[in-house]
């Protein structure tokens, strides 16, 4: 268990920002969710020991956040907005950011060459950040939030404002280091299909309290309806898959068949044989994060 | 004939098993940082061209008054400039607004950067206090400008000894020079790192911090210098101590037994009152620039 | 045929050396269009040559059958909201959407206010200055301000920038509706799940250069240099994997460790005609088929590697 919130509340002035909220969050890639203003960067300063709460507590590792400054060198943060100084190498960046973590200075000076290499930093390294493309500067802001290996790392909207390709690279990214660096992380993101890609578990916040925690498999877990789409004769195809009693209806493109288990399966195949209709698509249809948002002023 | 043994080598990620030091690593780390950002280093060309150029300019009026002393004294041996030409003492009055320029130019470029492009977030979440931040960045801007302070007295006192028909014999006359400017030197860099400092920790952009530093120098300089003609001798005394150029100097003519300043009416008030008017700006300057840094965090 | 809501013909447009828009043709109709590209593709060029911010260097742009720079009768049926715009910080939000409504003319400004600020669910905050919102509703306000004078074109830039789940789904909601009332809407956006479930038709911009425009289904079989990728689940994956193998419409066939199977082809039509055939002949159960490379993303990722 990495961090513990117990209790925990933190107003400003009338305004509750986070209230007497319980939660752990254990060594996994978790999302945090909610609404803007939910309180989640009021939970994360809390547990960065930025702020005091105005009751309870947050733990991190077993210590009271707010009490030690120390604690702070095993976390990692790696803010959403610009934070880059841009006439420094990011070699030097890094090994300094490793120094500021503790880090002694050849010890930072190594760390920071690995984690370049790690990060997919090469020659690039040496020149002035103020040079580099937004991938770079996204991929140096993750190095300074890994450096000195934290036990924990929290990601703050890391793909906003980077086009279709560079979110695919910083998604990946992301993933190897939970998978392959063994890092745990604390991911807060606005867009449900990311999360759904990486997270292991989520927490959502909303007006200052938990509103769900929970596995993301479990939510997105398939169910037992089944999409048919088929680029053609889709009429035909209904037809067939009734006459050998398979009840399906029709939503746009798709044949939506409920209840399909075993021997079923075999009866859509014949169906779509029987119709001649071209199969473009069958799956299970899963759960969404997106649907735990949709319901009237959310979950 | 053995076959050699081929080895793959794992390059994967490690865990750091190594030590890891707490607050004072962090702050010698800022402190180191803020002395290469202050100088230029690792920063290209265009950053050293500031400082480099500052310290080179400061070093002209000591290595002109070096010349001009080592020429009377040639011109005519035996008399002894040193009473009647400007020396150490007179250094830091003639340099002064190169040094507030200096100073403030320095000053806004270790504070404000980090604010105005967001690093100052990565440095918050890091094992240090805001205030240590702070701290390490004025302990930087101190170091500078004490070295940027002596470096032209020692150049003058190397160019006056060497200058002198009898270098030995000058050296032994006047080594009481070198407290004295050492000392000078470094209150006038405590004095003037601490209020850019406090400038430098409000203002966001750096052109405006170091315009304010230099502005508010010589505008509260020159009026002050004006308005306290017009009062009487009392008041003007304890007026002339919001001069701002003017407060290390009386410390400086403290020290030397000089009269330098501007403004010279606050030097008929009692000496206590001179130092401890500058110690109290040099501390209040310095507090409020720590504690500005320790309320950014909320 | 009616005139297209846009009409861009052989546009080009340089700031000095820097060519941002190379020689771009399309037209746009009525519905939903997205505009994608990589960065510095030149999509944000594009949306001001085509809201009359600016004037192309070569070519030209007709909107709604006008010149949207210079003619103000077109200016009031269009609605533009930017990412890059500040707003107006010292006003509240109503002020803000009122004064838009007022900019256009619009007769009761305060009533058409107040239904743009409750379809973007700022009801609420709109007493609030602008200064005191998150991005997200800053977004918001300055998306009611688009449309409160009741645009037949609406040109949206990053529209959802900081916008929360919840206000995603509701955004995309009213999006179909306008449109669905008969408006042209153009949006730019870097989320390309979103623009798949938004948009009818695409435009691909890269480097300057219209790189591929239509249905992203459409895009996809006429990358034809391609070979579709298809993941079957089945029963007896090595014996359909041989099967499969063996016509000439798979080009190869790949068997994972989980036991799926991916096969290869540049005739996707004919395998997807064949495989429920194949499969029942070797009495194999299906499982699960997907196209893998189909999506909006697969198809921007080919194109822009090209």
């Amino acid at each position: 268990m990495l961090l513990r919130a117990r209790g925990l509340t933190k107003r400003y002035g009338k305004i509750v920002a986070l209230d007497r909220v319980d939660f752990e969050i254990e060594e996994a890639v978790t999302g945090l969710l909610g609404p803007n203003g939910a309180g989640k960067s009021t939970a994360i300063k809390l547990f960065l020991g930025l702020i005091e709460p105005t009751e309870g507590t947050a733990e991190v590792l077993g210590e009271t956040a707010a009490s030690t400054v120390a604690v702070r060198s095993r976390l990692g943060y790696m803010p959403e907005h610009d934070c880059l100084p841009q006439n420094l190498s990011a070699a030097e960046f890094l090994t300094h950011m490793a120094e500021v973590s503790g880090l002694p200075p050849a010890h930072a000076r190594s760390r920071a060459a690995e984690t370049l290499r790690h990060v997919g930093l090469f020659e690039e390294r040496y020149r002035p950040i103020g040079g580099y493309s937004t991938g770079m500067r996204q991929r140096v802001k993750l190095a300074q939030a890994l450096v000195h290996d934290p036990v924990l790392v929290f990601l703050d909207e890391p793909a906003a404002g980077l086009d279709p390709g560079g979110r695919e690279e910083m998604l990946a990214l992301i993933r190897k280091t939970n998978r392959e660096f063994g890092i745990n992380l604390l991911f807060s993101s606005h867009i449900m299909g990311d999360v759904e890609r990486i997270c292991d578990r989520i927490l959502v916040l909303d007006a200052g309290r938990v509103v769900h925690e929970g596995e993301v498999a479990t939510l997105t877990r398939e169910t037992e309806t089944v999409y048919v789409e088929v680029t053609a004769r889709q009429d035909e195809l209904v037809a067939a898959l009734r006459e050998r009693r398979v009840e399906a209806r029709v939503e746009g493109r798709m044949v939506v068949v409920p209840d399909v288990v075993d021997e079923r399966y075999d009866r859509i195949r014949d169906a779509l044989v029987a119709s001649g209709a071209p199969l473009r698509r069958l799956a299970p249809q899963r759960g969404t994060l997106t649907e735990l948002f949709r319901q009237r002023g959310g979950p | 004939m053995s076959a050699a043994a081929g080895r793959v080598y794992d390059l994967g990620f490690r865990r750091y098993e190594g030590p890891r030091e707490g607050r004072r690593c962090a702050v010698l780390a800022v402190y180191k940082n803020g002395l290469r950002t202050a100088l230029g280093l690792g920063r290209g060309g265009r950053a050293k061209v500031v400082p480099w150029l500052f310290i080179s300019a400061s070093l002209i009026p000591a290595v002109v008054m070096a010349l001009i002393a080592g020429a009377v004294d040639r011109a005519a041996p035996g008399f002894d400039a040193s009473k009647s030409l400007p020396s150490h003492a007179h250094y830091y009055a003639i340099a002064a607004i190169v040094m507030v320029v200096f100073v403030a130019v320095i000053g806004a470029e270790l504070y404000c950067p980090d604010r105005r492009n967001g690093t100052i977030s990565l440095y918050l979440v890091r094992p240090l206090r805001p205030a240590d931040y702070a701290a390490a960045r004025w302990a930087a801007l101190v170091t500078v400008v004490v070295a940027a302070a002596w470096l032209p007295q020692v150049v003058l006192l190397g160019g006056l000894v060497l200058g002198a028909a009898d270098p030995i014999g000058y050296l032994g006359a006047h080594w009481a020079d070198i407290p004295r400017f050492l000392l000078a030197g470094a209150a006038l860099a405590v004095y003037y790192a601490s209020l850019a400092s406090v400038v430098s920790a409000y203002a966001t952009r750096r052109a405006y911090a170091a315009a304010f530093v230099v502005g508010a120098f010589i505008v509260s300089g020159a009026v002050v210098a004006g308005v306290v003609d017009v009062l009487s001798r009392e008041t003007g005394r304890w007026l002339a101590l919001l001069s701002l150029p003017d407060v290390p100097l009386y410390v400086n003519d403290l020290i030397f037994g000089a009269s330098t300043a501007g403004t010279t009416a606050a030097e008929h008030l009692p000496a206590a009152v001179q130092v401890g008017w500058f110690l109290l700006v040099s501390a209040v300057a310095t507090l409020a620039t720590l504690d500005r840094y320790r309320r950014l965090a909320r | 045929m009616t005139e297209p809501a846009i009409r861009v013909d052989a546009v080009s447009k340089w700031y000095g050396s820097l060519v941002a828009v190379n020689d771009v043709s399309f037209e746009v109709q009525t519905g939903i269009t997205g505009l994608l590209g990589p960065n510095g593709a030149g999509k944000t060029t594009l949306l001001k040559l085509i809201g009359g911010a600016a004037a192309p260097s070569q070519g030209s742009v007709r909107v709604l059958g006008g010149d949207p720079r210079t003619n103000r009768a077109v200016h009031r049926r269009i609605g533009v909201m930017s990412e890059h715009e500040a707003t107006y910080d010292l006003l509240n939000g109503r002020r803000l959407v009122e004064l838009a409504a007022r900019l256009h003319e619009v007769p009761d400004a305060r009533a058409a206010a107040r239904a743009a600020i409750d379809a973007v669910d700022m009801a609420e905050a709109a007493g609030r200055r602008v200064a005191t919102y998150s991005r997200g509703m800053k977004q918001r306000i300055k998306l009611a301000a688009a449309f409160v004078h009741d645009p037949e074109l609406l040109i949206l830039d990053e529209p959802l920038t900081g916008a929360d789940p919840r206000h995603r789904v509701e955004f995309q909601e009213l999006l179909h509706r306008l449109a669905a009332e008969g408006r042209t809407i153009l949006v730019s956006s870097h989320i390309l799940e979103e623009v798949e479930s938004l948009a009818s038709r695409v435009l691909l911009v890269v480097s300057g250069k219209l790189a591929a425009e239509g249905d992203h289904h459409a895009i996809r079989a006429a990358l034809d240099e391609r070979p579709y990728h298809v993941q079957v689940v089945c029963s007896a994956p090595r014996r359909l994997a041989a099967a499969l193998v063996e016509l000439d419409t798979v080009d190869s066939v790949q068997v994972g460790e989980d036991g799926d199977v991916v096969l290869l082809s540049r005739n996707v039509a004919a395998v997807q005609q064949s495989l429920p055939a194949l499969a029942r002949d070797l009495s194999i159960r299906l499982t699960r088929v997907e196209p893998l490379d189909d999506s909006l993303e697969s198809v921007f990722e080919y194109l822009v590697e090209r």
